[in-house]
């Protein structure tokens, strides 16, 4: 009987392998998202209020109840699956089966920031837990001014410059720091935006690098944006004709703009028997990963599109 | 994309900003008119209480309310339309900037009234363009020789006014 030249090859080993090229793949999305453990097939988020006016104590106190908005995100089932040829790994000799295996761990990661981009981009359409798109020009929260977080300034040139980069991020920074609370206060995203996080097609990358990385500006003032006031995210799946960028602000961990809501772990199956692979002529591996990812706050994120 | 003038310069980048935040805001305007024309509430609340026997008080969408709405992306795609119908055709870059810059202008005091602030309505800059047209107490009345021939503005004060 011919040996199993899988026989090493076990469902440990392949999760090890998994995990270890997994946390060396470079992710976008962890960066954005708030991770919230689900157990059930759909979870019900209550996006509680924030808190009342504190107010002139006289005779009596004043309990006021918060709001509570909900909204409820469904897990999805996502699966990969794939056979090493059995052919392919007698005649390797170098390692194929396990860069197969790192790879399609790649392939995972990436998959993440591809359902990611998906969502940012739908943002103009879909709706956020207040009724509006996630992405609108009068958003209302409570008591709250209607608020713009879908800006169009600033931003004209199809190739911005320097200049409109730095106009273009200044204005969503400002818009983003007088976004009020459901009570009608501002300051409600202050804390969020002591971490300012900037999220770009592939085409806006050197204008954004450049943005953060000079120490001075093209009229050789000072660049404020040189003082680790942002950092700078590349999604290669934007789609570059969009001309979008996205301000995110994540100093705030437990309310995020986004959400990844985690269903199950990644859980691999590997049928390394001689029986199965003579079966499938080859090393058959299942993984599959229940998530979801959805909307959070639209007040700790701006979009500005360029036209 | 950029506007042009009858002589075919194109605008500068900075006057182009600025029609096109007019552009932008008229949008907006018309948006949320239809909004209301459909049946969401004016303050664009899109949301109704439900449990009002509940002390928490809680909110759910209407979800027939919240399909009345605008969303983003018809923002965009108007938006797009108007600029590109805007860009297409030779524009006066002086007089245009000089309008707009006017109705920010008048945008700005507007808020000034809504924050409460004492303005003196002046009746001669209502009959030109502005319909909102305001004269602020801190603001200078235009001098008859400026408004008869008109200069390019860079208005740089008021790229941030919003």
């Amino acid at each position: 009987m011919a040996a199993n030249i899988f026989a090493n090859v076990t469902t440990r080993g392949v999760k090890a392998e998994f995990m270890e090229a997994m946390d060396g793949a470079p992710t976008v999305w962890d960066k954005h998202c708030q991770i919230i453990p689900s157990d059930a097939k759909d979870e019900n988020h209550a996006w509680l209020g924030t808190l009342p006016i504190p107010r002139h104590k006289l005779s009596g106190r004043n309990f006021q109840s918060l709001r509570d908005f909900t909204l409820t995100i469904t897990n999805r089932t996502y699966e990969m699956s794939y056979v090493i040829d059995r052919d392919t790994a007698e005649d390797d000799q170098t390692g194929f089966v396990a860069r197969a295996n790192q790879d399609a761990a790649l392939a995972w990661s990436t998959f993440h920031d591809s359902l990611f981009s998906t969502l940012i981009e739908a943002g103009t359409s879909d709706n956020a837990f207040n009724g509006t798109s996630f992405f609108n020009d009068s958003h209302t929260i409570g008591d709250s001014a209607a608020f713009d977080n879908s800006l169009a300034v600033s931003m004209t040139a199809d190739n911005p410059t320097l200049a409109n980069m730095e106009d273009g991020v200044k204005d969503m920074i400002a818009a983003m720091a007088l976004f009020q609370d459901d009570q009608g206060r501002v300051g409600y995203t202050s804390q969020a935006m002591t971490k300012l996080r900037l999220i770009v097609p592939a085409t806006y990358l050197r204008r954004t690098t450049e943005l953060i990385k000079s120490q001075l500006t093209n009229s050789g003032s000072s660049n404020p944006y040189y003082l680790n006031l942002l950092e700078v995210d590349m999604l290669p799946n934007l789609t570059a004709a969009a001309d979008d960028i996205y301000l995110s602000a994540v100093g705030r961990s437990k309310r995020m703009p986004f959400i990844y809501q985690a269903r199950t772990n990644l859980e691999i199956v590997v049928y390394n028997s001689t029986e199965h692979i003579a079966d499938n002529d080859g090393l058959k591996v299942l993984t599959r990963q229940r998530f979801r990812f959805g909307y959070g706050d639209p007040r700790f994120c701006v979009l500005n599109t360029g036209d | 994309m950029f506007p042009f003038n009858k002589d075919k310069t194109v605008w500068s980048e900075k006057n182009s900003n600025i029609a096109h935040r007019a552009i932008t805001a008229q949008v907006k305007d018309d948006l949320i008119a239809r909004d209301i024309r459909r049946g969401v509430p004016a303050d664009h609340k899109t949301y109704t209480v439900t449990n009002p026997g509940d002390e928490r008080g809680t909110f759910v969408i209407d979800p027939d309310l919240a399909a009345k709405k605008h969303s983003g992306l018809d923002s965009r795609l108007l938006r797009r339309a108007r600029w590109a119908e805007f860009c297409s055709v030779p524009q006066n870059e002086v007089a245009c900037v000089q309008k707009y810059e006017a109705e920010l202008r008048a945008e700005v005091a507007a808020t000034r009234i809504a924050d409460g602030e004492r303005v003196i309505l002046d009746d001669s800059l209502e009959e030109d363009a502005p319909k909102r047209a305001v004269k602020t107490s801190s603001l200078p009345k235009p001098k008859p020789e400026e408004a008869a021939e008109p200069q390019p503005v860079e208005a740089t004060e008021l790229i941030g006014a919003k």
